[in-house]
């Protein structure tokens, strides 16, 4: 038989499954590098609290900046997950289609 | 009679292959393509973030005039002139709202900053740190956000037919 779906999904599958696997650490280092910046932020941003340095309404100020920093950063994630996602189906959709063109060339 | 069918059976083999070939050329796009230039751009901009927090903290002081606004007026254009340049990029691209918000959110900030310098006519230590913190929090997920966009992709070709 030219063409087994079966065969082809399979493939496909693993495509899928081998991009994420790939990308997956690489996303995961990036969620460590936001987590070490946020620490660093809010270490400092005690520290000035302790120290009585800043105002209560400076505070304020500040973690309405945190709050925006959150925001980006998950926004950046949402970024991640796209990525993976698209580079996953255009993969399936390789394997897919190169199946589909050899079973032209043995027709 | 066999002419015919055989004259069919050409014509559907040569339109199957062209609906093959038209399809295969599609790809998935849900975010904008990685761009080098963009990449360099966004690390430069940090690094001169960077550079213009470390320099005022390690070389002015806020007892003097050495930390006064008027001196680093120029450096805060500059700098919102680079940030202005990246939204406005990152704003005309497709599919890139996300980093879009991202760059209005880094650039409103700096604006913030600049004006809590002009307004005090100085800063504090811990202002100086902490505004750079946030400043280069904002730059990472804006960095983040285009190098993701480098994910999976050497992988998705490995897996080329």
């Amino acid at each position: 038989m030219a063409f087994d779906i079966g065969a082809v999904f399979k493939s496909m599958e693993g495509a899928v499954q081998g991009t994420v696997t790939t990308a997956w650490p690489q996303a995961q280092a990036i969620f460590e590098q936001f987590e070490q910046t946020n620490k660093q932020t809010l270490a400092d941003l005690a520290n000035a609290t302790i120290s009585g340095e800043m105002s209560a309404d400076e505070l304020k100020s500040y973690l309405a900046d945190m709050k925006t920093t959150l925001q980006a950063q998950l926004l950046a994630s949402e970024v991640m997950a796209l990525a993976v996602a698209q580079a996953a189906a255009n993969a399936a959709l390789d394997v897919f289609w190169g199946a589909v063109s050899a079973a032209i060339s043995i027709i | 009679m066999n002419k015919l069918i055989l004259q069919k059976r050409k014509a559907a083999f040569l339109l199957l292959t062209i609906v093959t070939l038209s399809f295969a050329a599609c790809k998935v796009q849900l975010i904008s393509a990685y761009d080098a230039n963009i990449h360099t751009q966004i690390t430069t901009t940090t690094t001169n973030i960077d550079s213009f927090y470390t320099q005022m903290l390690a070389t002015t002081s806020s007892r003097d005039s050495s930390r006064a606004y008027a001196k680093f007026a120029s450096a805060y254009a500059d700098i919102e002139v680079q940030l202005r340049t990246l939204y406005n990029i990152n704003s005309t691209r497709a599919k890139n709202a996300q980093q879009d918000t991202i760059c209005k959110l880094t650039l409103s900030q700096w604006i913030k900053y600049e004006a809590m310098h002009k307004t005090n006519g100085t800063l504090k230590d811990f202002q100086i740190t902490l505004n750079r913190d946030f400043m280069l929090a904002k730059m990472q997920a804006m960095e983040v956000s285009e190098r993701a966009k480098t994910l999976g992709v050497s992988q998705a070709s490995t897996t080329n037919p």
